[in-house]
């Protein structure tokens, strides 16, 4: 059984490649498990973990790119209601998404702090930084309460301009129009030298 | 380009056909993964002189939205002929046997793709008859397959396919276009080859049951020789990038 | 675009219990995997169509109008005349049927109804001509699906056939530059009798002829056409799974035997 197990480690391997039985390990990711024998699902390097008695492919193909629970995404706001944003996903975990998957975020998600409106957390056009807590709604769920999480880049409701922090103030570089956002540790507008 | 002549004879007396093959040789096949920069797989295949690309774009948000599905991604599929790929010009409108080649080649590679790991999202697959010489669909599916693959998408194996037909009363692997024109027969078939399961099966001409039989021994036999050509591509394609990357590693180890 | 389709929410409701009766060897409708649900077959009852046929297979009803006229030849068979099968869903046959373009399904319907007949040369298209290359005669064959309970493809293939062998048409001449028509009407030149066999696959159990029921919950479905000499003329594979080739060379087998059984029906109602 073990020099089964050396002879599948680190072998290149493409999808219906077979890697051994259940009985010798369990199916990791990258691979599937067919009537108890394990074959590749993806294209890459097969790798043994013999501690936790389980089988992967390391792919170097896609991986696909979808949200799943914990990925880090950037999204822009499209639209916000009373209590909700709804948000195009344009980038997971570091990758672009070229046609966005749309999120859902809750107010009460949205904030470590109770938070009244929505508008007050976000806006459209807004980018936030957030993470998905839920896929297993019809879309998915979006939180950006926890650290490094909320807006990086906003933009005046007024006239479009570009939204920066001079001390606490949100202001608009534009029409000097002053909003309130939940904004991220590093967001990117605070280029704004302090007045005097 | 003018209309081939039909030929007098498709068999001649050496038992050779008119480009010169054996009845149970495969035109020769090219391969080559990955070549399309903005889909997330793809795949060319010229077999013969077909000339075939496909892309794979996703998983993606469902688009409608009313086509999604619960418990699985929900896969389309579209095959496409270029209205230069034929003698006469095809109009680039999809035609009723385009719509019926793109359900059933959708269709054969349903059964592999693991389409539980991606519910609610779609994935698309493209398939672009650039030039066709018969059996188009079979190449497409080969093609297509190794495009899921390319697009990292997982799926349980790799789906072969083609086609065999009669010609002169004899069977006879992988038609030419005259060979499909003036033959009496065509059976196109698609192999999952570990679960040896036919995925996609048409049939039209004339065959006996046994004549069909033995077609269909001779389709899994070629599809089984076109997936290990299709493991080839992959491997040569992602072997190129597995040095790489393993040499990255090494580096990083060092430092 | 082709797209992975949806079940009823219904249909999904009574999966299991259907899939768990037709593994235990039994069929909701108590049929063997082997039989047919019962066949009738009538034919003339569209007195301005040239010929016609009605087909009820259990529940589902299928009408068939074969109308002749004269047309052009297309341009790469100048010596042919035309034959062309088209399917229409109609909205009243189901409420999953919807008003619009040909769907896919009425497209893939029609395209394996209109195989089995060009690919056993059911219609001596040669025989169609008025003047080569210019005027032929087209026969029409329109396949109104008027209630859907399953397995609409055998259903339109036998209504399709006995429409053609019930059909009359008079014979074409051409007088000067006019096509005109011969006294007297003519059968059409039906030279072989195509039966199309439908099985499903469910679980592990082939069936044939499935039921609406049953289609809904099939990995794989499988047409095998045969023509009166018992060769293979026409096939198609659908679904999200597939067979195994034991599985197809069975059925392969069966659709031989039960085609034969469902050409004598149809033969005998529409020859009179």
């Amino acid at each position: 059984m073990a020099t089964m197990s050396k002879k599948i480690d680190g072998q290149f391997v493409v999808p219906g490649e077979r890697l051994g039985v259940v009985e010798e390990f369990d199916a990791g990711t990258g691979t599937v498990d067919v009537n108890g024998t394990v074959y590749a699902a993806q294209t890459g390097k097969a790798t043994l973990d013999p501690t936790r008695r389980k089988v992967m492919v390391k792919t170097l193909a896609g991986p696909p790119v979808v949200p799943e629970e914990g990925s880090a995404i950037i999204g822009m706001v499209e639209k916000i209601q009373e209590k909700m944003a709804i948000v195009n996903i344009i980038m997971i975990d570091n990758h672009k998404v070229e046609r966005p998957f749309t999120g859902l975020l809750h107010i009460s998600n949205s904030s470590p702090r109770y938070e009244r409106a929505m508008g007050e957390v976000c806006k459209p056009v807004d980018l936030i930084r957030a993470k998905v807590i839920d896929v297993s709604a019809r879309i998915p769920k979006l939180t950006t309460s926890g650290r490094g999480l909320g807006v990086i880049k906003a933009y005046c409701s007024n006239c479009g301009g570009e939204l920066v922090l001079s001390g606490n103030i949100l202001r608009c570089s534009q029409c000097r129009n002053v909003e309130r956002r939940r904004l991220a540790d590093d967001f990117l507008g605070n280029t704004e030298p302090e007045k005097a | 380009m003018p209309e081939p002549k039909q030929p007098e004879k498709l068999i001649d007396e050496k038992g050779l056909r008119i480009d010169g093959r054996r009845l149970d040789q495969l035109r020769p096949i090219k391969l080559e993964v990955g070549i399309l920069d903005k889909a997330d797989g793809s795949a060319y295949i010229e077999q013969g002189k077909n000339k075939i690309l496909a892309a794979v774009y996703g998983p993606r948000e469902a688009h409608p939205k009313h086509i999604a599905l619960p418990e699985r991604a929900v896969i389309r599929c579209r095959y496409h002929m270029a209205p230069f790929s034929v003698d006469e010009r095809k109009s680039p409108a999809p035609s009723r046997r385009e719509m019926e080649l793109s359900k059933v080649i959708r269709e054969s590679l349903e059964p592999v793709v693991l389409t539980e790991l991606y519910p609610r999202t779609m994935i698309d697959l493209f398939v672009e008859i650039l030039q066709s010489d018969g059996g188009s669909r079979c190449a497409g599916i080969t093609a297509a397959s190794l495009a899921l693959a390319d697009a990292g998408i997982p799926m349980r194996e790799i789906v072969a396919a083609c086609a065999v037909g009669k010609i002169e009363g004899k069977l006879a692997l992988d038609l030419s276009d005259a060979e499909d024109k003036y033959g009496e027969a065509d059976l196109p078939v698609a192999l999952v080859p570990n679960s040896s399961m036919i995925t996609l099966l048409q049939m039209d001409g004339s065959l006996t049951p046994s004549e069909f039989e033995r077609g269909l021994g001779m389709a899994v036999e070629a599809c089984k020789a076109i997936h290990s050509m299709q493991r080839e591509a992959l491997k040569k394609k992602y072997h190129e990038i597995k040095e790489v990357v393993e040499e990255k590693e090494e580096s990083e180890v060092i430092a | 675009m082709s797209h992975t389709p949806q079940l009823p929410p219904v249909a999904k409701l009574e999966q299991k219990t259907i899939v768990d009766m037709i593994s235990r060897g039994k069929r909701i409708d108590e049929r063997s995997p082997e039989s047919y649900r019962p066949i009738q077959i009538q034919v003339g009852l569209i007195e301005k169509a040239n010929g016609s046929a009605q087909v009820h297979l259990g529940k589902s009803k299928i009408l068939v109008g074969v109308k002749v006229q004269t047309g052009e030849p297309f341009p790469d068979t100048p010596d042919e005349g035309v034959l062309t099968v088209n399917v229409e869903l109609v909205p009243l046959a189901s409420p999953s049927f919807e008003p619009g373009p040909p769907s896919e399904q009425a497209i893939e319907l029609a395209r394996v109804v209109d195989r089995g007949i060009r690919e056993s040369k059911a219609i001596d298209v040669k025989s169609l001509v008025i003047q080569k290359g210019k005027k032929v005669q087209v026969v029409y064959v329109d396949v109104y699906v008027l209630d859907h309970d399953g397995n609409l493809i055998d259903a339109s293939a036998m209504a399709s056939l006995a429409a053609l062998v019930n059909a009359k048409v008079s014979k074409m001449e051409l007088k000067g530059d006019e096509v005109v028509a011969k006294p007297g009407h003519h059968s059409l030149p039906v030279n072989n009798y195509p039966i199309a066999v439908t099985f499903a696959k469910v679980d592990k159990t082939i069936l044939v002829d499935p039921s609406l029921e049953e289609e809904q919950v099939m990995s794989a479905r499988l047409t095998v056409t045969i023509d009166k000499n018992g060769s293979i003329c026409a096939m198609q594979k659908g679904g999200l799974s597939g067979f195994s080739v034991e599985e197809l060379k069975k059925a392969v087998g069966l659709a031989v035997q039960k085609a034969a059984e469902n050409r004598a029906k149809v033969l005998a109602v529409a020859k009179g």
